[in-house]
């Protein structure tokens, strides 16, 4: 046996404890009450005795357990004989609890650790959450106070991935501000803030700043969902193959707002005001509805040169700089199938777009406006490209709405075949509010999104 | 409208190389000073500016008395100990180059934290070593 899937764990970072139990699997059979999420420990144990037979069963004689400690993790911190670990206990018979999985030599007494309680932190305790965690594991965390080092090395599965959510005052509440959301905040330490070094995590409402390094770094095949990333002396978002960024925000970064290995997704995201690139990536970019604005290097870097790019409905606007394009491809030619569409390319302090080849990809319905030197270098034009003032309405108060000029300016309008339909797409990042209606989708609480 | 700070027609009189920008004048609705110097006026709260300079102990702001400095990235800068400063990062990094990007590594939490007898490792990036676009 081992630790469940099915764990829920707790981390309350001021006022939980390192060696608390900090966790409880609600699929457990007959589970008792979930002391998890509470600050203080349930039970602190000094006289834990492993069974004369059986190895997996302990028994305390000052505080027996009982029904209502099942399903609960019991932290393990010391004790000759006893092996030091976060255990969860499977099931209670008379005063004998069974755990998870041996604890150590049969017989052994004195064993000391904590039941309940949330636990302080991913790095803390004698036996580390980050250490113990399990494919299919969710972790809570809460909004208080936080200065950690995280670095999870355990991989998720794709059907099980590890969840991380961040919330405010109570589990779900999908906190979208930087006050609100459990903020990682390094004071200019060494190192990322949070690193996910491991594949299949989705990581929600979690907030990292003022890391000497990345404010998270190196996942790969994960989801980051309604993150913040800021002022971190490194990148924003360190991400590796396969992982995409669905509603961050993500700025005032010295390296790039977002840095993506092959074949990261960029959707809905604001990055802005970052000392590197926007976006950097290595190939393979998709990048959907952004607003990137006021970097202070290329609004998105490539070279897109591997395979298929895809990037639409972009604001890509005053990034700034001498040589700083909206779009910088120069290392390598665009794929002659990239997809590039309904872009508002402004106001940036060279190219809108640089490449190196006129004739590769396939750009198109894209606003190039008030670049300061051309509009493109080396780089393809689309037949229904636009140079019109997209009339933001407030760019400086982070309002990029746009006026008239480029609405349902974009692509798809008409659909082949016998399709009857009409599209109206705006340009850019930011589509229009029709007379009488109300804003557009909120973040998706609670739910994965199917991407 | 948000229009690039520099761009390849419009430079400060001192704009050396892109990494050495030359001098702004402060203005509340542009938050991002990388590689320039900026003059603040005495008194004036800062909130999120990123002051980021590509080598230590830049004297990147420039004012005649004290200013507040909240939540800003001042990466690579001198600080006056007469300034208020609160959240911000004050890392001490050198940049250096990579294949296709750039990137930091750490040196100090401060300048003040700055040995005297810290020097650049190989390939790092300075002010000095970028060539003007």
């Amino acid at each position: 046996m081992a630790l469940p899937a099915t764990l829920v764990w707790e981390i309350r970072p001021t006022n939980g404890t390192a060696n608390a139990g900090g966790g409880f699997d609600p699929a457990v059979a007959s589970p008792g009450t979930d002391y998890s999420q509470q600050d203080a420990v349930q039970v602190a144990y000094t006289d834990l005795v492993i069974d004369a037979v059986t190895n997996t069963d302990v028994t305390s004689a000052a505080t027996p357990f009982t029904s209502a400690h099942v399903g609960n993790n019991i932290a393990v911190t010391g004790g000759t004989g006893f092996t030091t670990g976060i255990y969860n206990i499977r099931s209670v018979t008379g005063v004998i609890a069974r755990l998870d999985r041996a604890v150590g030599t049969t017989s052994s007494t004195g064993g000391t650790g904590n039941l309940g309680g949330a636990r302080s932190g991913f790095s803390a305790g004698t036996t580390t959450l980050q250490a113990s965690l399990v494919a299919g594991n969710t972790v809570w965390v809460k909004n208080e106070a936080w200065n950690e080092a995280v670095s999870c090395t355990v991989n998720g599965a794709a059907a099980t991935p590890i969840v991380v959510e961040g919330y405010n005052a109570s589990r779900g509440d999908a906190p979208l501000t930087g006050a609100t959301m459990p903020t990682n905040d390094r004071a200019t330490v060494a190192g990322n803030a949070c690193s996910f070094n491991a594949t299949n995590y989705i990581i929600k409402y979690i907030r990292s700043r003022r890391a000497g390094s990345n404010g998270f770094g190196n996942m790969q095949n994960g989801l980051y969902y309604f993150c913040i990333s800021d002022t971190n002396a490194s990148n924003g978002f360190q991400l590796n193959a396969g992982t995409t960024l669905v509603g961050c925000e993500s700025y005032g970064n010295t390296g790039a707002g977002v840095s993506q290995n092959q074949a990261a997704r960029c959707v809905g995201c604001y990055v802005h005001d970052n000392t590197g690139a926007g976006i950097s990536n290595g190939g393979l970019p998709v990048a959907l509805f952004n607003i990137i604005e006021a970097n202070a290097s290329h609004g998105m870097q490539g070279p897109f040169d591997i395979s298929t790019a895809t990037i639409i409905g972009n604001t890509i606007n005053g990034n700034t700089g001498a040589s700083t394009d909206g779009i910088n491809s120069t290392a390598a030619a665009m794929s002659p199938v990239a997809l590039m569409l309904n872009n508002i390319i402004a106001n940036n302090g060279r190219y809108g777009a640089n490449g190196n080849s006129a004739a590769s990809g396939a750009p198109d319905y894209t606003d190039y406006y008030a670049n300061a030197t051309a509009a493109r270098n080396a780089f393809a034009a689309g037949a229904h490209d636009l140079a019109l003032d997209p009339q933001f309405t407030n760019a400086a108060a982070g309002d990029f709405s746009i006026g008239t000029n480029l609405k349902a300016a974009g692509w798809p309008g008409a659909f082949p075949g016998g399709a009857t339909s009409t599209g109206y797409m705006d340009l850019g990042a930011v589509q229009r509010q029709e007379a009488g209606s109300g804003g557009g989708g909120g973040p998706l609480i609670g739910g994965r999104l199917a991407l | 409208m948000i229009e690039a700070k520099v761009t390849a027609a419009r430079r400060p009189l001192d704009y050396r190389n892109e990494k050495d920008r030359g001098t702004l004048q402060y203005d509340p609705a542009w938050r991002n000073y990388s590689f320039h110097r900026v003059e603040i006026p005495a008194g004036t709260v800062v909130r999120g500016g990123n002051f980021s300079q590509v080598d230590p102990n830049n004297t990147a702001i420039i004012t005649d008395g004290p200013i507040t400095l909240i939540d800003c990235n001042l990466v690579n800068c001198a600080i006056d100990k007469a300034w208020t400063v609160e959240g911000c990062n004050t890392a001490q990094v050198w940049f250096t180059k990579q294949v296709d990007s750039e990137e930091t590594s750490f040196i100090a939490a401060s300048a003040d934290e700055i040995k005297g007898d810290e020097r650049p490792p190989l390939g790092v990036i300075t002010k000095d070593s970028e060539a003007a676009p």
